[in-house]
């Protein structure tokens, strides 16, 4: 039975993840979608958003990765992510613990924080940009 | 030292310090230290080694050192993975490499040096947080 219990857990069903509030990472099933940080208890979504058209929310927190489309739009106060791609317009404050790549001829306006900044030819940015700097250094969030 | 392309055609050398305002025509390749303005409509290269706190207006400018200060640059601005960069920029293009640090206002787009700060616009203060300058409409 140990035996059957050891070959259901392979470690390729677990991935590490990072909490979005406390930095602190954890490993966890890679079929889980939401959360509860073991360290600072904090609820966490993991899964990946796509936005394609236009949304206009207060916050968009997820450790996955937030896709805003071609056509799509987004104003928010805050994204909170494990990663970002902006193809559309992105207009907020963007906290990401992953890279964030802004392709050709999309448009973010607003404040970033990352660790790793792509930039596409044509792109537009506007907004108060920390890149590569620790983001525990600075960053002390609370969900609402 | 010489710059075999010959597109760095002035070079501040590694144990020469620079303070001052300085304007050249086609390219300059810092490796020492410069304090100051610069006015060019060429190229800029900051090398590993070089430390820089000044205010540029160039065609482009490419940092792999220590710089700080405003940045203007009608094409682009690279930042390579050495770099350590404290300051606003303005540019048409950005290109920021793994690895390269930096912390300060951004205005990046077609238009956006055609809007471009004045050179005396204030540095960036380290401790600003981010969400503080994001325009609402």
């Amino acid at each position: 039975m140990s035996n059957l219990n050891e070959a259901q857990y392979r470690p390729e069903d677990r991935q590490t993840i990072v909490c979005l509030y406390c930095g602190r990472a954890q490993d966890v099933s890679r079929r889980a979608m939401t959360l509860t940080c073991k360290f600072c208890s904090k609820s966490l979504k993991l899964e990946d958003i796509t936005i394609k058209n236009y949304e206009a929310r207060r916050h968009i927190d997820t450790c996955g990765i937030v896709v805003v489309e071609k056509k799509g739009q987004v104003n928010a106060d805050r994204i909170l992510c494990g990663g970002l791609v902006a193809r559309g317009r992105i207009r907020g404050t963007i906290m990401s613990r992953g890279p964030v790549l802004v392709g050709p001829e999309a448009e973010v306006r607003g404040d970033v924080s990352a660790p790793i900044l792509a930039v596409g030819a044509g792109a537009v940015l506007h907004g108060f940009y920390r890149i590569g700097v620790d983001p525990d250094a600075d960053r002390a969030v609370a969900p609402d | 030292m010489a710059d075999p392309t010959g597109e760095f055609t002035t070079v501040i050398g590694p144990d020469a310090k620079f303070e001052g305002k300085l304007s050249f025509e086609k390219g300059l390749r810092l490796q020492g230290q410069l304090n100051g303005e610069i006015s060019t409509a060429g190229k800029l290269q900051v090398t590993k080694e070089a430390q820089m706190d000044a205010n540029v207006d160039a065609s482009a400018i490419i940092i792999e050192g220590k710089v700080k200060g405003n940045l203007s640059a009608t094409d682009r601005i690279e930042l390579k993975s050495s770099a350590r960069y404290e300051g606003n920029l303005t540019a048409s293009k950005l290109v920021v490499e793994e690895g390269a640090v930096f912390v300060g206002q951004v205005s990046v787009g077609p238009d956006a040096p055609k809007g471009k700060p004045s050179a005396g616009i204030a540095r960036p203060n380290p401790a600003a947080q981010p969400g503080q300058g994001a325009p609402r409409t």
